[in-house]
């Protein structure tokens, strides 16, 4: 998170969802990258922040996909991985299928920039407090 | 006394409370029961053992004396070898009940020379000399001296002890009693006192501290001792009086936050580090999170009611009150910044929220911390229905401005055009009656025209609605295609909402043309023809006077929003220039303007509201002084004459300081007097009288000469003042002015 609000890549099967994610994430000084496969999803995760996952998709759901992607990535990537679903039921089973939490209202965008302001402020609050427990220290 | 820590207590509270009660007074008399009873029966002990040692040894002294003198009354009867003698004394000795045996020995003989053993008694004892007590008898040796001197023999004799024994069974039962009366005696002295003055006491302060936990607080206890009792007692009535006396503090305290909460007009309430709302909240808080007492809440279920562990929103909320409560206070305003900025609750109707957090600070780290939100939503409501309204206005102003640029016949053609064809759409859908189904078909076909034309217009909502009421007359259409009829009833209360919907945004859009046109109303009324062609034939009809000259004068007129239509738009500009705020406002836009004063008209209103400007609107911080608002007003009203001959009234007024020093102008105004040229050549406007001024101030010419070109086209200006003191020029046809000539 440095010259930009944050770096996010959003994996879905609609090319339509992915722009107006794109263009609702933007507007929010987001950097914001979109893909619809996971070798390309696993190649964008190394340099970002958070990765936003459709649950349904074509021929895998959400949690299959989370785990080709993770297989593919090297040890110690640092992104996040949530899922995106309109269904609390799912959002509620975060953590079985793999993911680090679950962003709710699929299609709400007004819905969406909140939740992930939310992530990245807890990113931040993470490094803070990290910090502030090394100055304890010293 | 060992204290234990509150954890230790908390965890050890338990089993405390599940173990048997047992009160202090039980205990206390179970002590007491025992002291007592121990030292009763230690005492008795003691007691019967002395008594019985008195008696065995006053025996014992008795017996000895006995033995003494028996040994005494042997010395003669030995030394010379008497045993008749010897047996007599023995046959003495018996006659004492108490000597159970009796034996008497020569010297250096084995065997007694006689003896004595009664019933029950011992039949050998020891020969030696000396006292032995044994437990039923006191068996006593002498040696018997003889005349010379020497020892002759030795005696013993045993003295029955019964009767001692039996004497101290019975003083020892006697003591028995005695003691078991003074035991009980004292435990029951003993209990009555440990029960008055101490458990009594004991439980009345119980009870105190049970009202005292159920909220009461007028409490007295009744202890009058001066001991250790009733000192705690009076403490616990200090104590209670210092409770009630912070509680007391605490809810003014309470009291005046929630009053300073209440006037700040925002939902503010405090929460600890379990999240848990404390102390005072304001009236708003209430009103902002729906729920009547917030105290004892948790935050976290006021931000995010009913949101999911997995929450996104509500995870970052709580790992923030996690760091929040940890922080040091320095790095308050970092920890802030990442607080959540905003909250949508979804009770109902959405709402926005907008939450501020500051700590607050005993000792570090935070406390407390407390939480402002204000409800933002209809703030953001009407941000939303602006934007969105004026998004439209302005995609429909730009449509009727390109219309009116290129005339707008064509526009309210296609209005009349449109309400013609609603009005017959409404009738098939309304009247219910049997219509051909080629009818229908022609409906159909002009409302989907109307729909092409709407959108060609830029009116898009129109041509939304239009396309509603095609589908539903094309379903209605194809129904009976597929019936195979060729009539069909209508009577369908959606299509004609639709079709009065799609009416009433035909009269916006007219009144917006109406609103976007500088000739107001006059613009429905308007044909396109070429200005030469309508010069020339207002020639030749004026030449012919009468009616047709009057017509002609009307085809050739100008409207006066047309004439007006660039000083308004300069006249915030011409402001600018001496640092004023100034707009123009036109009433009656489509007054006609005869066409000999149309051609100076422009020039003198721009004269007029340059004049208004420069003398008359003050400077916004003045106006603001003086409780006007900043931007000056000036106003062109214009009405019509009421002869066949067009002769136009038109007033410029502003809302300024009058004609401030120019006496002159003031004393006309006091009488609503008409300028002429003789007033003009008078002096009051001439240019060395004027002074020198700003470019915007002119030098004074300029007045004399809007009453000159005025005087060529018939007209005259008259000059008053309004009622808020402004001024007032009156452009009236000189003929029927009654104004009064300047002198």
């Amino acid at each position: 998170v440095n010259d930009v609000a944050g770096r996010i890549v959003v994996v879905d099967d609609s090319w339509i969802i992915l722009e107006q994610i794109r263009l609702s994430l933007s507007s929010r000084g987001y950097e914001v990258r979109t893909t619809t496969g996971a070798d390309v999803a696993a190649k964008l995760a190394k340099s970002c922040d958070l990765a936003i996952v459709d649950f349904h998709m074509p021929g895998l759901n959400g949690s299959e996909l989370l785990g080709m992607i993770r297989r593919s990535l090297p040890a110690g990537t640092a992104c996040l991985f949530y899922l995106y679903t309109s269904d609390p039921d799912q959002a509620a089973r975060y953590e079985q299928h793999g993911f680090d939490g679950a962003f709710l209202h699929k299609g709400d965008e007004a819905a969406l920039g909140p939740q992930v302001d939310a992530v990245f402020r807890t990113i931040r609050l993470r490094k803070l407090a990290s910090q502030m427990r090394r100055e304890r220290r010293m | 006394m060992t204290e234990r820590s509150g954890e230790e207590a908390g965890s050890a509270g338990e089993p405390d409370r599940e173990r048997r009660f047992v009160s202090i007074g039980t205990k206390l008399g179970l002590a007491v029961v025992l002291v007592v009873t121990l030292a009763t029966a230690l005492t008795f002990v003691w007691f019967s053992r002395r008594e019985r040692d008195a008696l065995v040894d006053s025996k014992r002294k008795a017996a000895e004396m006995v033995a003494d003198l028996f040994a005494a009354s042997l010395g003669a009867p030995l030394d010379f070898g008497d045993a008749d003698a010897v047996q007599s004394e023995i046959e003495n000795l018996k006659q004492n009940r108490d000597v159970t045996f009796a034996a008497v020995w020569p010297t250096d003989a084995a065997e007694p020379m006689a003896k004595f053993a009664g019933g029950g008694g011992p039949t050998s004892v020891v020969r030696e000399p000396g006292t032995r007590v044994r437990a039923d008898r006191v068996e006593v040796g002498r040696t018997v001296i003889g005349g010379a001197g020497k020892p002759v023999g030795s005696l013993a004799v045993v003295f029955s002890l019964a009767p001692e024994n039996a004497a101290y069974r019975q003083n020892r039962t006697r003591m028995l009693w005695l003691s078991l009366l003074f035991a009980v005696g004292t435990m029951g002295l003993l209990l009555v006192v440990s029960r008055s003055q101490v458990v009594r006491p004991i439980e009345r302060l119980l009870r105190a501290v049970r009202r005292i936990e159920k909220g009461e607080r007028e409490i007295h206890v009744e202890v009058s001792s001066n001991d250790e009792i009733g000192r705690l007692a009076r403490a616990f009535e200090e104590m209670n009086i210092a409770i009630a006396d912070r509680e007391r503090r605490l809810a003014e305290v309470n009291e005046s936050l929630r009053e300073l909460f209440d006037h700040m007009r925002q939902a503010i309430v405090v929460f600890d580090r379990e999240g848990v709302v404390v102390g005072a909240q304001s009236r708003q808080a209430s009103v902002v999170f729906g729920r009547e007492r917030l105290e004892g809440q948790r935050v976290r279920e006021l931000l995010y009611p009913g949101a999911g562990s997995w929450d996104a929103e509500l995870r970052a909320f709580d790992e923030w009150m996690q760091v929040a409560f940890e922080a040091p206070a320095e790095d308050w305003d970092a920890v802030a910044s990442l607080a959540p900025p905003a909250v949508r609750l979804h009770d109902g109707a959405e709402r926005v929220l907008t939450l501020e957090f500051r700590p607050i600070l005993v000792a570090d780290p935070v406390e407390r911390i407390m939480l402002l939100a204000t409800d933002i939503t209809q703030q953001k409501l009407l941000e939303r229905e602006v934007a969105l309204q004026g998004e439209r206005h302005a995609r429909q102003m730009a449509a009727m401005r390109r219309l009116v640029s290129g005339g707008g016949q064509q526009f309210v053609g296609f209005l009349d055009a449109a309400r013609e064809r609603l009005d017959r759409a409404l009738e098939l859908a309304t009247s219910g009656a049997e219509v051909e189904l080629n009818a229908l078909n022609e409906v159909f076909g002009q409302i989907h025209t109307l729909r092409a034309e709407a959108k060609s217009f830029g009116l898009d909502e129109l041509a939304g609605r239009a396309t509603s009421v095609e589908e539903r007359l094309g379903v209605l259409r194809a129904g009976a295609i597929a019936a195979s009829e060729k009539t069909l009833r209508v009577r369908d209360a959606e299509l004609a909402s639709e079709l009065g919907a799609a009416r009433a945004l035909v009269d916006e859009a007219e009144r917006l043309f109406v609103e976007a046109s500088p000739i107001g109303r006059a613009v429905l009324e308007q044909i396109n023809v070429r200005r030469p062609d309508l010069a020339r034939l207002c020639e030749l009809a004026l030449a012919q006077g009468g009616e047709i000259a009057a017509l002609a004068e009307r085809l050739s007129a100008r409207t006066l929003g047309e004439i007006v239509a660039s000083v308004g738009e300069r006249a915030s500009g011409w402001a600018d220039t001496v640092q004023k705020r100034a707009r123009v406002e036109v009433d009656g836009r489509e007054v006609l303007v005869p066409e000999r004063l149309a051609r100076v008209l422009g020039g003198v209103l721009a004269h007029l509201v340059r004049n208004s400007i420069a003398h008359g609107i003050e400077r916004p911080e003045e106006r603001e002084r003086l409780g006007k608002p900043p931007i000056g007003s000036i106003r062109i009203v214009a009405s019509q004459g009421s002869g066949a001959v067009l002769d136009p009234t038109i007033q410029i007024e502003d809302d300024g300081q009058g004609f401030g020093e120019n006496t002159l102008l003031r004393k006309l105004s006091d009488q609503r007097a008409r300028l002429d040229l003789g007033a003009v050549h008078h002096g009051s406007f001439r240019p060395d009288l004027a002074g020198p001024s700003t470019d915007l101030e002119g030098r004074g010419v300029g007045l004399a000469a809007v009453v000159r070109e005025l005087a060529a086209v018939e007209y005259a200006i008259e000059v008053s003042r309004t009622e808020a003191g402004g001024a007032q020029f009156s452009l009236v046809p000189a003929r029927g002015a009654a104004g009064r000539g300047a002198a």
